[in-house]
């Protein structure tokens, strides 16, 4: 009888230490996810969006197209500005703020306190219309760990955003490239620069994490090229 | 009163009339600009394309165009190409990075001296890359694991001075 109690001591001792020193030295998340190395992580490369095809020219007088059951028009947008996004890949769905520059010059993005919201750079075109619209999302937050752009490493060419405007009308954006890029060859020009096709740009924090600035190292980039439009109510 | 009150809001009119109409008779003739840019607002570091129709109505044909664009941090004598019309003429230049936003009028001269201003709209570029995480989940370590296995320990050890105690206790008593 004590040397079955003994050993059950013994046990619990040798698992508790097992356990106690396991979990204060790994992680309790994994860290994001990068995209990977043949996206093109070196600052020379700039990832060329695919060609479009011209649209058929059939009896409809606007050009549509059919993605996942639905029906787009392959026009661009009027402005207005963004309110909701959804990817349905990494099962994110996210209300969008607008937010221009701090007076720092660097672009404003949600606070930390609220991880699960997105930001629009609201100097820039909005989703839909000829350019490239950006928008900001937290990858990690103290206040709940994995924060809304968690997942964005994992989205490949071919998946696909879907971002509602005020106006009640939702633009497609199709994935075509994805890049980590250390902040130091942040590509603003790249990100920023005018698309006469309009674009999506969704941008979050990634790479190492330098724990003495309290800062990740690098952004990840998804790049995204607008498919088309439809109305709120518009039946396929 | 009423007929001053009255004079004064036609003359207000007439004023607002003549000031919107002032930049483009100034511009080319009393019509709209002949002058276009695309994309506009633009950005820096982003080739914008200046466009200007240096037709006059007279049998003036136009040769050649140049784009001043010294404000613009470019040369002050920009050669323009012929474009698809007669009398038509592009420039496509990239904007430099280091351009203020702002909004930006390059004056554009025709050879057969048609000239104008084009009025573009240069957006910020944010300059710096945007912090979004706290690296929550790459330093974050596993504690309530180790919380179980700090209460395992603890059990561990309570068990050993119960069974201890146990032993003792029977010794001194036998």
């Amino acid at each position: 009888m004590p040397k079955l109690v003994n050993g059950v001591i013994v046990a619990l001792v040798a698992a508790g230490l097992v356990l106690a020193f396991v979990g204060s030295h790994t992680l309790r998340w994994s860290p994001p996810a990068a995209p990977p190395k043949w996206e093109g992580s070196s600052r020379t490369r700039t990832p060329a969006p695919p060609a479009r095809k011209a649209p058929a020219r059939g009896h409809a007088s606007v050009p549509t197209v059919r993605v996942a059951g639905r029906r787009y028009q392959e026009t661009p947008m009027a402005r207005s500005a963004p309110v909701s996004v959804w990817i349905p890949h990494i099962k994110v769905r996210a209300e969008i703020i607008s937010l221009g520059l701090t007076s720092g010059g660097v672009v404003g993005v949600p606070s930390l306190n609220t991880p699960f919201l997105t930001s629009w750079y609201n100097k820039g075109p909005t989703p839909g219309a000829p350019g490239a619209a950006v928008i900001f999302g937290h990858v990690d937050s103290a206040a709940v760990g994995p924060a809304v752009f968690y997942h964005l490493g994992n989205l490949r060419p071919g998946d696909l955003v879907y971002v509602t405007l005020k106006d009640g009308r939702t633009a497609l954006f199709r994935v075509y490239s994805a890049s980590l890029y250390t902040k130091a060859e942040f590509p603003d020009n790249t990100i920023y620069s005018y698309t006469s096709w309009p674009s999506l740009r969704l941008v979050t924090c990634g790479g190492q994490f330098d724990a003495s600035t309290g800062h990740y190292l690098s952004n990840t980039v998804v790049f995204a090229q607008y498919v088309g439009q439809r109305a709120a109510s518009a039946q396929s | 009163m009423r007929l001053a009150r009255c004079a004064a809001a036609i003359a207000g009119l007439i004023m607002v009339v003549l000031l919107s109409g002032a930049p483009a008779a100034l511009a080319g003739g009393g019509g709209p600009s002949p002058a276009s840019v695309f994309p506009n607002p633009s950005t820096p570091g982003t080739s914008t394309t200046f466009t200007i129709d240096c037709s006059t109505g007279a049998d003036t044909p136009c040769t050649s165009a140049t784009l001043d664009g010294s404000s613009l941090g470019l040369p002050a004598q920009i050669p323009m190409q012929p474009g698809s019309q007669t009398d038509m003429f592009v420039a496509t230049v990239v904007l430099p990075s280091s351009l203020a936003p702002g909004t930006y009028s390059p004056e554009i001269t025709c050879s057969n001296g048609v000239s104008a201003t084009a009025t573009l709209t240069v957006n910020a570029v944010p300059g710096k890359a945007p912090q979004t995480g706290d690296g929550t989940t790459s330093t974050a370590t596993n504690t309530a694991l180790a919380n179980v296995g700090y209460g395992l320990l603890g059990a561990g050890a309570l068990a050993g001075c119960v069974m201890l105690r146990r032993r003792w206790s029977g010794r001194t008593s036998s």
